[in-house]
């Protein structure tokens, strides 16, 4: 690794080829957006996967702890990067030709060859018009769903007790035990997960003003929807998955579940948020994935699309999806 | 309060600037030291590897500084703050001057109008 | 984790069990209480009221033991089916937890559960036998010089007696049999659980109808038992013929080749059934 006469760090990718981090920008370019066009079946794909599968390793160093001197922590080699002592070389998420036809639909694959690569230190955004695929991609990563063909990996595991360790999971719908009481759903996450945190737990049901001896019977749908956050923000997992986290809450306390999510942000983990809300996140996404018919219509970085197309994510989608 | 952002440019470009406005102001001094890339993500509310990218910028433009073990600090070089106030201030009176010439005022006309009001 | 797991299965099901206790327990007090109103000094149309009040409180009582048992295994059943299919069934299905370790530890919880309805009902009706005893001994007059130990050691010495001659006409002592029984009810409860929620995971093969498929596989599972009961039972009654002409040939010899058959019969299902939970819950899990 050494440092050009701009100022930019050189490195060496596994492949052998050479990049310097002014290029990590440019890891998705405009080639991303010309085809979306012409994808519209089931059988068109995604197009420059392969940029994906290249995208060199240091863009998770692209993030560095605010104490820490930029060069010491890029001088050092990817292994002895203490944000990332994780497998670096085995990406987070890896889906190998991923396709889900459930039984009822007849020919049509509801998940259709998706293929995937998502790293680590990445905020992304799963977007796409309901009846895309979103959920039932997001299932089968949690090994709620069986895969028709195809692999989902996670840390280059298949979904087992090992891989719902390190992902935390939010439902669209309420997954509490209406039952029971707030501070007994902590108990019950604490209990079961080794990397959930009591404390943080019930400093954010403090600041959301929920009380921890109340049953969850008796609160309403969006303050349920809030501990369900509270409890899955509260763990410190690799691969976090939210499915419209902030639809059913008031302006206020999304503005706060943002903010959560900022703050929680590691180099280590990555979050993916599916949602329809895209103006409201856009801000905090890093990139965006469009989903249609099954197929993956696009992945590509928020600043990609505004610098190549000069529009927001969200005139962008509503452009590639116009009914 | 999240900062306001634009839809159609990119983020960083935009957080660059805003961070330049508020050193050239003074509500970052010369010297001192910037809050972390986390904790401005959190109040622009924004991702924190974007917040990184503008700092990058910045770095790079010479504003900031990083320092070990301190983190970053503004640049101690006045005349570069005074540079980027001076590109700011040029780039507004361009904006100005474009605006106005839109509505049909020409240079000549503008100067008078400016000078009518500063000598009020 | 196996702990973690029962822990929870336990506080979920405490709350109706206990419920089912106190019904218990109230059908049990009713019926002491109306024991103790029959006393044979009072007027005879009052003694008359008390004994059909009796009858009528033992009826109660009886219909509160079935109750309560039917009970136990609805509230295991239901619970099993909120937590593995219902919207709960997310959280369930992602703890890091394998399919087979929450399957064991529900059956589990299951069979404690109802062994302990079984306790409830045991010492219940041991309650009201004593309370009887004692009831029907207040009646003996002092002078007789009669004490309750001893009325109680003729009153179990009835039984006894019985037991004795049990060995000669049944063909196995009694003290056997009743440790056969034992061992025969409780593999057929472990094996009726896990029939019950195999039924539960077949509902949802019927991603339409999840409840109505459930109970339908039920019945389908019971009639298939039943049927396969009668094929069991044709020896028996061939040897039951063949025993009328011979004198070698006991009750139990008649009996139990057949109920060793039929409780096979019903594991084979169960082990059947554990698989196909066990499935239902991996490849073929696919909540609403």
């Amino acid at each position: 690794m050494n440092v050009n006469e701009n100022n930019s760090i050189a490195y060496t990718q596994g492949d052998g080829t050479q990049r310097d981090n002014t290029q990590n920008t440019s890891v998705y370019t405009s080639d991303n957006l010309v085809s979306t066009q012409q994808i519209q079946t089931q059988n068109s794909l995604l197009h420059s996967d392969e940029n994906i599968a290249h995208t060199p390793v240091n863009l998770q160093k692209d993030f560095v702890q605010s104490d820490e001197n930029i060069e010491e922590v890029l001088e050092k080699e990817p292994s002895e990067n203490v944000q990332n002592p994780y497998a670096i070389n085995t990406p987070l998420l890896q889906l190998n030709d991923l396709c889900k036809r459930y039984p009822g639909m007849g020919n049509y694959m509801s998940v259709f060859h998706l293929n995937l690569t998502i790293l680590r230190g990445r905020i992304i955004g799963l977007l796409g018009p309901n009846g895309c695929g979103k959920t039932t991609l997001i299932k089968m990563i949690n090994g709620l769903l069986a895969p028709t063909c195809g692999t989902v990996l996670i840390n280059g595991m298949e979904p087992c007790p090992a891989t719902k360790k390190v992902i935390s999971y939010l439902p669209e719908r309420t997954y509490l035990d209406n039952g029971m009481k707030v501070s007994q759903m902590v108990e019950y996450f604490s209990d079961f997960y080794e990397d959930f945190s009591t404390e943080k737990a019930y400093n954010m049901l403090g600041a959301l003003g929920i009380s921890s001896d109340a049953r969850l019977k008796t609160l309403s749908k969006g303050t349920k929807e809030k501990v369900q956050l509270i409890l899955v923000m509260s763990r410190q997992a690799d691969l976090y998955i939210l499915d419209e986290p902030i639809a059913g809450v008031d302006p206020a306390a999304r503005d706060y579940i943002l903010r959560t999510i900022i703050t929680n942000y590691n180099p280590g983990s990555t979050i993916i948020l599916s949602t329809h809300l895209i103006s409201d996140i856009e801000n905090v996404l890093d990139d965006v994935i469009f989903m249609k018919n099954g197929s993956l219509m696009l992945y590509t970085s928020v600043d990609s699309i505004r610098s190549q197309m000069g529009k927001s994510v969200d005139t962008y989608f509503r452009e590639v999806y116009a009914c | 309060m999240a900062w306001q952002m634009n839809s159609d440019r990119p983020i960083y470009t935009q957080l660059y600037d805003k961070i330049l406005i508020r050193i050239v102001c003074g509500i970052y001094k010369a010297g001192n030291r910037l809050p972390s890339v986390r904790e401005l993500a959190a109040e622009a509310n924004v991702n924190p590897n974007t917040m990184q990218r503008a700092f990058t910028e910045l770095e790079h433009s010479g504003l900031i500084v990083t320092q070990r073990n301190s983190g970053r600090i503004v640049t101690e070089d006045q005349l570069k703050i005074e540079d980027a106030r001076h590109q700011l201030a040029l780039a507004q009176i361009n904006t100005f001057f474009a605006n106005m010439r839109e509505l049909g005022y020409n240079d000549q006309e503008i100067m008078t109008l400016i000078e009518s009001i500063v000598k009020k | 984790m196996l702990g973690k797991l029962l822990k929870y299965e336990w506080r979920g099901l405490r709350l109706p069990f206990l419920i089912m206790l106190v019904v218990l327990a109230g059908t049990t007090i009713l019926t002491c209480g109306v024991i103790f109103t029959i006393n044979p000094k009072f007027d005879e149309t009052i003694v008359g009221y008390s004994v059909i009040a009796l009858i009528f409180s033992i009826l109660l009582y009886y219909f509160g033991i079935i109750g309560c048992s039917l009970g136990t295994s609805l509230i295991v059943v239901i619970r099993f089916y909120k937590t593995c299919y219902t919207d709960q069934g997310y959280l369930t299905h992602t703890l890091p937890v394998s399919a087979k370790q929450l399957l064991n530890m529900k059956i589990f919880a299951a069979i404690i559960t109802n062994l302990l309805m079984i306790l409830a009902i045991v010492t219940s009706i041991f309650v009201i036998m004593q309370v009887g005893l004692h009831h029907i001994f207040s009646f003996v007059p002092d002078y007789m010089e009669y004490t309750y130990d001893q009325f109680y050691r003729e009153f179990i010495e009835i039984f006894f007696d019985a037991f004795r001659d049990f060995e000669d006409d049944f063909g196995i002592s009694f003290g056997l049999y009743f440790a056969y029984l034992i061992v025969y009810s409780l593999i057929s409860l472990i094996a009726n659980i896990i029939i019950i929620f195999g039924c539960v995971s077949l509902g949802q093969l019927f991603t339409k109808h999840r409840i109505v498929g459930a109970i339908a596989a039920y019945f389908i599972v019971q009639f298939i038992l039943q049927i396969l009961g009668y094929f069991n039972a044709i020896p028996m009654y061939k040897r039951m013929l063949r025993g009328s002409y011979r004198d070698d040939i006991t009750m139990f010899g008649v009996m139990s080749p057949t109920m060793n058959m039929t409780l096979l019969t019903v594991v084979i299902v169960a082990v059947i059934m554990y698989f196909i939970n066990l499935h239902m819950m991996t490849k073929k899990l696919n909540l609403e």
